[in-house]
């Protein structure tokens, strides 16, 4: 029995140093595994640091870019407080966004420019301006590369009249043209009546856009002056708020039925 | 009430600017499409009073408007 327990112990022996053997060897393991999850951690963060330091640099040289290479954002200042957090000037030489803003939850916080030319692609108004029926049967819609060029020519006039950045000219007169009240229909018992109401910022916004576009097509359509023209001179008379100016006439005229129905 | 003298305003736009403060869940209009606020005035000889408003278009809170007058305050509209 005693050799047996001998025995034994000494089986026991080399089986305890394997077993420390093989601790020992699991523990190396987890350590270089812990260092490696380390390194496999590290190496995103370093990744991410990379592509923000890239992304940093790219704003940085973006910052600088300008309006169709000519036309300088930085220089232009929007005076009116309630527009200027929807006026968005963020540099971008030519202002394409394929639709990727589309479900933003604020579209209207994209470039104006681009928004801008977005309502330029348009067809007639399929009822009477002026006495005149506009129907341009859609030949500008989805044709952004030709309105881009028409603003380019629109600027370049704009630059060569007032000699100022045409950015900070198309801001003055979105600034003019955006009406501050209008009215809303409200029925009592089958009668109609005008009700006044506010207008928030982005409704403002988004009328005066829409007027500026519809005033250039009026203006070029059935005449020998471009769509190019039309705009440019259109942009400078509302810069200047002056009453014969398209989009001015109909602010005056939105706030004068409000004011009638306060 | 320190609100400035309406002299004061010099302003190259007509109205008083003021600050979205509240958005109630009332919407009223046929369609819906207008909205009562409170805002607080920011300018003129009522700055720093809060009135109800009836306002159309997209909003959210902290948006700054301008109101052509900051007297009346708004009452909401029903229709029967």
């Amino acid at each position: 029995m005693a050799e047996n327990e001998s025995m034994n112990s000494q089986e026991k022996k080399p089986k305890r140093a394997a077993k420390k053997q093989i601790q020992e060897a699991q523990a190396e393991d987890t350590k270089q595994n812990a260092a490696e999850n380390t390194e496999a951690q590290a190496e995103p963060a370093k990744e991410k640091k990379q592509a923000k330091a890239k992304k940093e640099a790219r704003q940085a040289s973006n910052s600088g870019a300008a309006l169709f290479g000519k036309y300088p954002y930085s220089e232009v200042n929007v005076e009116d407080e309630s527009l200027a957090a929807y006026i968005n000037l963020s540099p971008k030489s030519y202002p394409m966004n394929f639709g990727r803003r589309n479900k933003v939850n604020f579209y209207e916080t994209t470039n104006i420019i681009e928004r801008f030319m977005s309502k330029l692609m348009r067809g007639g108004t399929g009822r009477k301006i002026g006495g005149k029926v506009i129907r341009t049967e859609g030949r500008l819609q989805g044709k952004k590369l030709k309105i881009m060029k028409v603003v380019e020519k629109a600027f370049e006039i704009v630059n060569k009249q007032t000699e100022q950045n045409p950015i900070q000219v198309f801001v003055d007169a979105l600034e003019f043209a955006a009406p501050i009240e209008d009215t809303t229909r409200v029925r009592y018992g089958g009668i109609a009546y005008n009700v006044a109401v506010d207008l928030s910022s982005v409704r403002r916004l988004n009328i005066a856009l829409k007027n500026l576009a519809l005033a250039a097509i009026t203006g070029a359509f059935k005449s020998r002056k471009s769509l190019a023209d039309a705009l440019a001179n259109e942009i400078m008379l509302a810069a200047k708020n002056d009453a014969n100016s398209y989009v001015i006439k109909k602010r005056i005229e939105s706030e004068r039925m409000a004011r009638s129905a306060r | 009430m320190a609100g400035n003298a309406p002299n004061q305003h010099q302003s190259k736009f007509a109205g008083y600017l003021a600050e979205i403060v509240e958005l109630s869940p009332i919407r009223t209009g046929i369609y819906g499409e207008v909205r009562q606020v409170l805002c607080k005035v920011l300018e003129g000889p009522d700055s720093g009073r809060a009135i109800k408003r009836n306002i159309a278009g997209k909003l959210k809170v902290h948006d700054k408007v301008r109101l052509n007058e900051t007297t009346r305050e708004a009452k909401q509209i029903k229709s029967r």
